[in-house]
């Protein structure tokens, strides 16, 4: 490969990289390198120029997202009737909701405590038995 | 591109806006969605080539910051992961779709365009030509190429967006570039050759 095509390997992997605003570049010696080539090289130039190109038709493309205010008013507009209370809210609802399943599952603990089951376990896994090889009773179906 | 300064004061302004935002400032959140609205429906639109479903996921993005603005922590900037989310919701759609043809619909768009002036033919020519190349590139690539574009994110916040490194990153947009380019040059010509590469 001659020095000219390693010059334009070079510059067109530059330009992939960087892109053609060569003032963005974040090497500046690099940029002026390759500023130099676009001036004595056409085939450096014309890279250039198709990259500028392309970075013109991203330029447009961005604008019109840009200067379409629809998009935003009906972006804000779904967003603002999906909103749920405002966060600060929402987090002390979940968190009371939290407590009072804690304080319910506590006081079921002490009533479990408290009252004495009245029916023979025995008696209650036969039943459970009974139900699932036959299915519910009478009194399981109301 | 290093984050110097002006980034970790951008990322405690951040962290004071959602601060008032979960306090419940809906005029914080209107000003937040004011600025990045258009740029994150740009970027969710080029990888679904589908504007009401773009709108969509950045409605979706900006309610779940809503949500999570308690617990924000001010690591980064709120532009950040509101292109992180967008990306990876879209990318999410993407991949729950079959097959489409989205050709087609495109082509069936052109026919149904009326006469229009001289010059918003033009712009609308050139808008088709880029989007039509942008819609030949992967969707990586294609999030590469947006996200790089315009003043939105430092290549740093990008390489975050897609949870690359930086290396990583230029890699992959020098790839998008070379393919946009080839795309575009072979749309002006009317040359659809393939060889691209899909990486």
């Amino acid at each position: 490969m001659t020095d000219r095509q390693n010059d334009l390997t070079r510059f067109n992997d530059l330009l992939d990289r960087y892109g053609a605003d060569l003032t963005a570049w974040p090497d500046r010696d690099a940029a002026q390198w390759a500023r130099e080539l676009a001036l004595a090289a056409p085939e450096a130039r014309r890279a250039l120029e198709d990259a500028r190109q392309v970075e013109a038709l991203l330029n447009a493309r961005e604008a019109a997202f840009a200067g379409d205010t629809g998009v935003h008013d009906r972006v804000a507009e779904a967003v603002a009737t999906s909103l749920p209370a405002p966060p600060g809210d929402g987090r002390r609802l979940i968190l009371r909701l939290a407590a009072s399943f804690l304080v319910a599952a506590l006081a079921g603990g002490v009533l479990g405590q408290m009252i004495q089951p009245t029916a023979d376990p025995e008696e209650t896994e036969l039943a459970m038995l009974e139900s699932l090889l036959y299915g519910p009773g009478e009194g399981e179906l109301q | 591109m290093l984050e110097g300064p002006p980034d970790r004061q951008r990322i405690l302004a951040d962290a004071a806006r959602m601060a008032a935002i979960a306090g419940g400032d809906t005029r914080a959140f209107e000003i937040l969605m004011q600025a990045e609205t258009a740029r994150l429906v740009s970027l969710s639109e080029s990888l679904l080539s589908n504007s009401a479903e773009a709108e969509e996921v950045v409605q979706d993005a900006f309610i779940r910051l809503w949500q999570q603005a308690s617990d924000w922590q001010p690591k980064a900037r709120v532009a950040t992961w509101l292109y992180r989310v967008t990306y990876r919701l879209s990318i999410d759609r993407l991949r729950r779709r079959r097959p489409s043809v989205p050709v087609a619909d495109v082509e069936d768009g052109l026919a149904s365009d009326g006469p229009s002036p001289e010059e918003e033919l033009w712009m609308n020519q050139r808008a088709r030509l880029i989007d039509a190349a942008l819609r030949g590139l992967p969707p990586r690539q294609r999030a590469a190429i947006v996200l790089a574009h315009g003043e939105g994110l430092s290549q740093s916040e990008a390489a975050a967006v897609l949870e690359l490194s930086q290396e990583a990153y230029e890699s992959l947009l020098a790839r998008a570039r070379r393919q946009l380019r080839k795309l575009v040059a072979a749309a002006q010509t009317g040359d659809t050759g393939s060889g691209l590469d899909d990486r």
